[in-house]
């Protein structure tokens, strides 16, 4: 997919998502979409956004319970004490937004049920150098319960590109600000169905080189970054909305990574990944505690193979040590940093010795997506895009947990899933996918699975536009629960909505 | 495919309108049993099973201190009567704080009758707490030792106005000792100065839930800020024997706990003793 940002891609093979692409946490339409960097030797604004709109609704059948009639009288006819009770409750009810095991944050997540999203990019400059400013917001004000101004991200990233080839005589790209980094992508396009990077994702201001050099059919890209953040909650700050419940006990946080890619004329391109973050902080509460890492090593293999379509392989090994210092300046399946790594994953109770735990342990992930267009498998560069087509898509991750919390070790969560999308004409198609989640290895009482059914709506073959009426359908095991509460988990636990509800609008320019 | 090479796109089209079976959702005929939206989930008083605890409580008397500059400012700190159902897991009492619309610097709270006790024995703070309805889940609660509190190892420099009898402090200018900067409450802290709000306590800053639950807090999470009378110091050289922290475990002399400003706050606290885990062959 070309880049919302203006540089001049020379070819290069992509190791990752490139900044301005939409920073969607919902899965992406399973169409191509995307527009073309901007070439001009003058200076040139140019706009690019994406609107993810939906509104959803949880549907629950609440079961009648007795409760005590307050206007009985205290004693009954036959002078026994016992009160009257009358039958409450039952009959629908309607949660939005649903209530669902769906925390970003966590491994239970799967983008099934969209979330809103938008997203503007600005950019000034030329196919040299440009500016670029995405504002975002992951709500609409207008339409929300309350006013949260952590959803209003605001200006979410700003960071100047320069194209340096025609200087150097090789691809050389550079950027500079603040921006994401986003490696594992497991979409053709985007960052797969779950819209979780396999191997990590950054969050810091810095830098990133990229470059390459081709050989024949060979092309050989290197990419390397570095970067903090702005700032580190102040010491003894306390966890609040306004905040986003900050963790005060996260010192501040360098990330550095490096990516080396070969890609073969344009078919496949193997990629390997280190991302290590860390922390030598002594603002932390005390001064004394232990210097904190995170530590990413990972390989994928990406092949576009035409007809046979988009395959997607990865592997990331991720780990800790003192991880708990560490802050979200690296996202490891969308945990930001040690204390959601250890929240989500490691642990943050007690260790095998009795002492607190401090976040030591690894992570195995490996992942896959393959997506395949049956018009394009049959009729080859007949298919153009602008007839009726059949889109398979397969995906599935997997993590194996080590850790030195006792519970924590040895768990092993894996979800996997697949979704068929039949366009049938240039306005309407409809779509089926299914998800299972296991979180706790084969207990099924820690599993779920979706099934999801949509109507899709389109302006017109290749149109930007998608408009979708969702079902799904949530079948919980026992130990599956919503947490609730503001931040979530500080309010009582909830059965998920076993009906859910979506209609949503999706634009992309 | 030399005959598909020859169609064209309309009968492409409609050649390639195979007939699509949506699946109908699986659990549309499964789902219609209807439950709870809320999970009536037990309080587990087994969680405690991993411990041992201190049997001497710490007494569940407090008091607390509104701002004194918002208006309306209130704190408190009231045990409700036992009337059975008031505390959690076997405990009849509980002590709740409230606090609202201190709006300033927010509102602080100590615990009474907590003497100096040596807790060498055990590996931290434990406590049984909610926070109630629409309140703060957030809080900062603080220990305090024999090197952060007037009658042990540090030093009352000087109260408000340099008045008690306490000993003056002038700051002065080491390249000009003629030139005095300040007086000594509003210098910076001496290494072993406490008293007068100038004490280093041990803080952790931690958020509750809605519905019961059993705390446990390392020693090790508790910290003080960089000041200068953090320990070990020129003066204060003691630091315990708990890697980590410099809390005195062994005189330990007061907890105290200070709700954010602004927020409303309603934290029902039980049990508040401390613990240890016990050891693997004790079983739980």
């Amino acid at each position: 997919m070309p880049s919302l940002v203006m540089a001049a891609d020379d070819g290069l093979p992509k190791l990752g998502l490139s900044p301005g692409e939409p920073q969607v946490r919902s899965a992406t339409p399973s169409i191509p979409f995307g527009v073309s960097p901007a070439e001009s030797k003058e200076f040139v604004l140019d706009f690019h956004g994406y609107l993810l709109l939906p509104a959803t609704i949880g549907v629950h059948d609440r079961p009648v319970t007795m409760r005590v009639d307050p206007s009985a009288p205290a004693t009954q006819p036959d002078g026994s004490a016992t009160p009257a009770t009358i039958p409450t409750g039952g009959g629908t009810v309607i949660h939005a937004p649903a209530l669902l095991p769906q925390d970003l944050r966590s491994f239970a997540y799967t983008a099934v049920v969209p979330t809103p999203w938008v997203q503007m990019n600005f950019v000034y400059g030329n196919s040299t150098v440009s500016g670029t400013v995405i504002m975002a917001a992951s709500t609409l004000s207008d339409a929300a319960g309350y006013y949260d101004p952590v959803k209003q991200l605001g200006v979410n990233d700003a960071f100047l590109t320069v194209n340096a080839t025609k200087f150097f005589g090789f691809p050389f790209q550079l950027h500079v600000g603040a921006y994401t980094g986003r490696y594992g992508a497991m979409g053709a396009y985007d960052a797969g169905r779950y819209a979780t990077p396999l191997i990590a994702r950054t969050n810091s201001i810095g830098e990133t080189v990229i470059t390459g050099y081709k050989f024949g059919q060979f092309f050989l890209v290197l990419e390397e970054g570095l970067g903090g953040q702005l700032g580190r909650p102040p010491v003894g700050l306390v966890p609040a909305g306004w905040n986003d419940f900050a963790d005060a006990s996260v010192g501040a946080t360098l990330v550095g990574h490096a990516h080396l890619g070969l890609s073969y004329a344009g078919v496949g391109r193997l990629g390997l990944h280190y991302l290590g973050a860390w922390t030598k902080d002594d603002q932390v509460p005390g001064g004394q505690i232990p210097n904190g890492r995170i530590q990413v090593f990972g390989a994928d293999l990406n092949v576009t193979a035409g007809r046979a379509g988009h395959l997607y392989f990865g592997f990331a090994r991720t780990e800790a040590r003192n991880a708990a210092t560490v802050s979200g300046a690296i996202e490891i399946l969308n945990a930001r940093g040690g204390p959601e790594l250890m929240a989500q994953y490691l642990g943050t109770g007690t260790n095998r010795n009795g002492l607190p735990s401090a976040g030591n342990g690894s992570l195995t992930t490996f992942g896959a997506q393959y997506d395949l267009s049956v018009s394009r498998l049959v009729f080859g560069s007949l298919y153009t895009g602008t007839s009726p087509d059949i889109l398979l898509s397969l995906f599935g991750i997997g993590t194996a947990v080590k850790s030195d919390e006792a519970d924590r070790d040895g768990v092993f969560k894996v979800k996997v899933g697949g979704e068929a999308t039949y366009l049938m004409m240039s306005w309407l198609g409809v779509s089926e996918r299914v998800d299972h989640v296991r979180l706790q290895g084969s207990d099924s009482k820690n599993a779920f699975s979706i099934f999801s059914s949509r109507v899709l709506f389109h302006t017109g073959w290749k149109s930007r536009d998608e408009f979708a009426l969702q079902y799904s359908y949530f079948q919980a095991g026992s130990d599956v629960y919503v947490q609730t509460g503001f931040p979530p988990g500080t309010g009582p636990n909830a059965n998920p909505d076993r009906h859910v509800i979506t209609l949503s609008g999706t634009f992309w320019w | 495919m030399s005959l598909i090479k020859r169609m064209s796109k309309a009968q492409l089209a409609r050649s390639a309108r195979p007939i699509y079976v949506l699946l109908l959702s699986l659990g549309g005929a499964t789902g219609c049993s209807s439950y709870p939206t809320l999970r009536d989930d037990p309080i587990n008083c087994s969680v405690a099973d991993g411990y041992d605890f201190d049997p001497t409580p710490v007494s569940l008397s407090a008091w607390c201190s509104p701002d004194g500059v918002t208006p309306d400012a209130s704190a408190s700190a009231d045990q409700p009567p036992p009337t059975g159902d008031q505390g959690v897991c076997g405990s009849t009492s509980a002590l709740v704080f409230h606090a609202s619309h201190n709006n300033d610097w927010g509102s602080t709270c100590g615990f009474n009758n907590f003497g100096t006790r040596n807790e060498l024995a055990y590996d931290g703070l434990s406590f049984w707490a909610r926070a109630t309805g629409d309140t703060s889940k957030g809080f900062t609660i603080s220990l305090y030792d024999a090197n952060d509190t007037p009658g042990g190892n540090c030093k009352v420099y000087a109260v408000d106005g340099g008045t008690a009898g306490q000993i003056i402090v002038t700051m002065v200018d080491p390249t000009n000792p003629n030139n005095v900067i300040s007086g000594a409450a509003t210098a910076s802290r001496m290494p072993d100065e406490c008293g007068n709000n100038r004490g280093n306590g041990y803080d952790h800053v931690m958020e509750v839930t809605s519905e019961w639950a059993l705390y446990i807090i390392p020693w090790v999470k508790f910290t003080q800020w960089a000041y200068p009378n953090r320990v070990p110091n020129s003066i204060l050289t003691d630091t315990g024997n708990v890697d980590g922290t410099g809390l005195l475990t062994d005189q330990l002399m007061g907890i105290g706990l200070r709700p954010p400003k602004e927020a409303p706050f309603e934290l029902w606290i039980s049990n508040i003793t401390f613990y240890r885990k016990k050891p693997p062959d004790a079983g739980q």
